[in-house]
């Protein structure tokens, strides 16, 4: 079957490429944040405030958590987001948060011929990891760097802005707005939309 | 000159291949995050399985009314089961998101043969209340299940090979780690696909209505076996 033999020449030639593109076009650590889609060289954006844009939270309901997610590009400079706030009436209390996978063992390495989609995300639950291997949990960072003319994605399974114990329902088609504080660069205003990934 | 010339053309070749090289490894490597879009072949599950199936037929827990659950699907059902919580802003909804429009992807007819229980890994937090909200939330018809035994959570987790740890953290909220997997199991009770976080959406949804069609991945007998490599040696992994 041609479809079988292409799958095992994309293995082979997997085999021989993944470590460099595990680092260039995977982006195996969310972390890095790094999306293919929207790294792809911007030699527009030479601004020095960091843009934001994308900016979406998910629906909640008082007395819940939630999250809020964007896409930050950097400006000239490089620059850390360190505060994110809402208006007052919103929620308890607004963290930085980054999910990761904090199982031991989770340096398995995922077999391409289980046949996944899946990114970064999977080394730890992978086809080979133990049963304890590759539990993800979420933790409060400082800060999140936005280097350079880079990127940086918030995203379900990496960076977040944890919305703690809201004190109001957050429904779908609302607006709401975002104050993000970075250093160096100031505060900038967006306006995330409550929606459905 | 002729060296010149000459060496141009496998440099051309050289390019062409490492383009076709980066295209084929984006297509089978890449692609994570819930909004990828869907490159496998058609040929391959995107879940995963273990070999042999786990089997879950004799576990059952309490739900949030009280009435024991098992996790055997309805017959030619697919019964999807995910461990975790509803403090959870981040992994749990994007999953259970999934899993909602996965759902709503199927024709009508095949909808009600999809059930979906979610098992708090949090029962301190997650009273039955709270719970319920949660998972009808994205599924009206989701089952809550909670039970404050931790015995009796542990071993259930532990049938599907999902674990959880949930600490004092410092700021006063527990911190929570848990397998952010989800199962597919079925009729028989036994876990046929798993998907880690990640799965690409489309491919979720792919991967549920080939189940309700019956397929099953290669090592889990069922009416129809897909064709696949073995398994990596290295790895230690049986095949089969
Ligand atoms: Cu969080």
């Amino acid at each position: 079957m041609t479809t079988q033999r292409f799958r095992h020449l994309a293995v082979a030639l997997l085999g021989v490429t993944v470590l460099p593109l595990g680092l260039v076009a995977c982006g195996n650590d969310s972390s890095d944040g790094a999306d293919p889609s929207t790294t792809a060289g911007d030699p527009g954006s030479t601004a020095s405030a960091p843009k934001v844009t994308d900016a979406w939270a998910r629906p909640g309901t008082a007395g819940g958590n939630t999250a809020v997610y964007m896409t930050i590009t950097g400006g000239a400079e490089a620059t850390k987001l360190v505060k994110v706030e809402l208006p007052s009436g919103t929620a308890s209390s607004v963290e930085l948060h980054e999910t990761s996978v904090s199982g031991s063992g989770s340096s398995t390495t995922m077999k391409m011929d289980e046949g996944s989609e899946m990114g970064g995300m999977d080394q730890g639950s992978g086809a080979g990891s133990s049963m304890s291997g590759g539990m993800m949990g979420m933790k409060a960072v400082d800060a999140i760097e936005v280097p350079a003319d880079g990127t940086v994605e918030l995203k379900p399974g990496g960076y977040h802005v944890m919305v703690m114990d809201l004190q109001k329902d957050l429904t779908a088609g609302e607006s709401l707005p975002v104050t993000l504080t970075f250093e160096p660069g100031g505060t900038v205003e967006v306006t995330a939309t409550v929606r459905e990934p | 000159m002729q060296d010149v010339k000459s060496a141009s053309i496998p440099r051309r070749v050289a390019t062409v291949v490492v383009v076709a090289v980066l295209t084929a490894g984006w297509a089978a490597g890449c692609g994570g995050g819930d909004t990828a879009g869907s490159s496998t072949t058609a040929a391959e599950f995107s879940g995963y399985t273990r070999t042999p199936a786990p089997s879950v037929a004799s576990v059952t827990l309490p739900s949030a009314d009280g009435t024991e659950v098992g996790f055997a699907a309805s017959p030619g059902g697919v019964r999807l089961v995910y461990f975790g919580y509803t403090s959870c802003p981040d992994v749990c909804p994007t999953t259970l998101s999934d899993v909602k429009r996965a759902i709503a992807s199927l024709p009508e007819a095949d909808r009600p043969k999809v059930s979906v229980d979610m098992v708090s890994i949090d029962p301190a937090r997650d009273t039955a209340e709270k719970l319920t909200q949660y998972v009808t939330t994205f599924v009206p018809t989701g089952v809550a299940v909670r039970t404050d035994d931790d015995a009796r959570l542990r071993a259930a987790a532990r049938a599907f090979g999902a674990d959880y740890e949930v600490t004092p953290g410092a700021d006063g909220n527990p911190e929570v780690i848990h397998t952010a997997e989800l199962y597919a199991v079925d009729d028989q009770g036994r876990v046929v696909l798993i998907w880690p976080f990640g799965t690409a959406r489309d491919a979720l949804a792919r991967d549920l209505r080939r189940l309700l069609a019956g397929e099953r991945p290669r090592g889990v007998a069922g009416p129809s076996t897909t064709p696949r490599p073995t398994a990596d040696p290295s790895t230690g992994q049986p095949a089969s």
